[in-house]
C-alpha cells in the first residue's frame, strides 16, 4: 500500500536525521513521542476508566495523561500542559511559573462612589470664606464704612456675606440690583442708618443714575425654610426697605 | 448723613475710573477666587452629607 505524500515527506526527514549523528539522539526521543500521540488521539486508546489513578480527575485519565506525561519537560510546571508550556516557552527555556497569568482583582464598586473631599482644599476654601465673613461683619459692626467683594457666580459671596453681617446687630437690608424695579433709590433716604447689602451692582456702573432695585430683606436672618430658599427665588419675607446707591456712579 | 455700611458684591471689578479709584480707597476691596478644586472639595462634602430640606433630613 503506498504512503501518502505527506507521510513520505515525514519519514524521508526523520531518515535524514537519523544519518546525522548530533541528531541521532534527539530523533529516538521525538519519535515514540509522536508514536504514542498519534496512537492516542485514535478510538481504540485505552478507555479512561481503566488507566484513571486514584483520586485523579477523569478528564486527565486515560491516552491524553500518557501523551501529557510524555511531553513533560523536567523543571517545568507540574498540573499545566505540555502543550501549553512547550507552545509558550522559548526553546530550552525552563517555566517555574503558570503561563496562565491572574488579573488584577477589580476593586469593588462603591454605592457612594462620592469621593471624600480632600481636607486641604475644603480648609482653604473656609479660609477665604472667613475673611469674607470678617469684612462683612466688621461693616456691620460699624468698624469699616463699606466692603466691595467680587468674584465668579456661584461661590458663595453673597451667602457668606450674608452670614457675617447677620451676626453684627442692627438693621441691614439686601437689594439686588440686577432686577429693575423704580423707586429704590427714591426710598434710600429712608433707612440712612441701616447696613445695606448691594448684590450685583455691575448695573450702577453702565447707569449712575439707575433708579432700580429690588424687594429687600432683613440681611442675616435665614428666610423660611432655610438659606437654600433665598437661591429659589422665595421672596416672602420681603419688608420694605431702602436702597443707598453706591456714591461712585452717582458722581 | 449716612451712617450705615455698604457690603457690595459683583461678578466684575471696578472699571478704570478715578473716582473708582478714590472709593477703593475708602471701602474694603476683595476679590473672591475659589479654584476647581476647592469648588469639588465643597461639592462633594455637602454630597456626603446627604439631603437636608428644613426638618426633614
Amino acid at each position: 500500500m503506498p504512503l501518502r505524500p505527506d507521510r513520505s515527506r515525514e519519514l524521508a526527514v526523520l531518515t535524514r536525521s537519523e544519518r546525522d549523528p548530533s541528531r541521532r539522539r534527539a530523533t529516538r526521543q521525538v519519535v515514540p513521542v509522536l508514536w504514542r500521540l498519534f496512537t492516542a488521539t485514535g478510538p481504540a486508546a485505552v478507555p479512561p476508566s481503566l488507566d484513571r489513578r486514584e483520586g485523579e480527575p477523569t478528564h486527565l485519565a486515560g491516552p491524553r495523561r500518557a501523551a501529557r506525561e510524555a511531553l513533560h519537560v523536567p523543571g517545568t510546571v507540574r498540573g499545566v500542559p505540555a502543550e501549553v508550556l512547550m507552545s509558550r516557552s522559548m526553546p530550552g527555556r525552563k517555566m517555574t511559573a503558570s503561563p496562565i497569568r491572574r488579573t488584577a482583582r477589580r476593586p469593588t464598586p462603591n454605592r457612594r462612589s462620592c469621593r471624600r473631599p480632600t481636607q486641604k482644599f475644603l480648609a482653604a476654601l473656609e479660609q477665604k470664606l472667613q475673611v469674607v465673613r470678617d469684612f462683612t461683619g466688621s461693616v456691620a459692626s460699624g468698624r469699616t464704612s463699606g466692603f466691595f467683594l467680587w468674584g465668579k457666580g456661584g461661590v458663595g459671596k453673597v451667602a457668606h456675606g450674608d452670614r457675617g453681617a447677620g451676626a453684627a446687630p442692627g438693621a441691614v437690608q439686601a437689594v439686588q440690583l440686577a432686577d429693575d424695579r423704580a423707586g429704590t433709590v427714591q426710598r434710600a433716604g429712608g433707612v440712612p442708618h441701616a447696613v445695606h447689602l448691594l448684590e450685583d451692582i455691575e448695573p450702577l456702573f453702565r447707569d449712575s443714575g439707575r433708579a432700580g432695585g429690588a424687594p429687600q430683606r432683613p440681611v442675616g436672618r435665614p428666610p423660611e425654610g432655610g438659606w437654600a430658599d433665598r437661591a429659589a427665588g422665595d421672596v416672602d419675607d420681603v419688608q420694605d426697605g431702602a436702597l443707598v446707591s453706591c456714591s461712585p456712579a452717582a458722581s | 448723613m449716612f451712617t450705615g455700611g455698604i457690603v457690595m458684591t459683583a461678578n466684575r471689578p471696578f472699571p478704570d475710573r478715578p473716582e473708582l479709584e478714590a472709593v477703593k480707597t475708602r471701602i474694603e476691596y476683595m476679590q473672591l477666587a475659589v479654584s476647581d478644586q476647592e469648588l469639588i472639595a465643597k461639592m462633594r462634602a455637602i454630597a456626603l452629607a446627604g439631603l437636608a430640606r428644613g426638618h426633614w433630613r
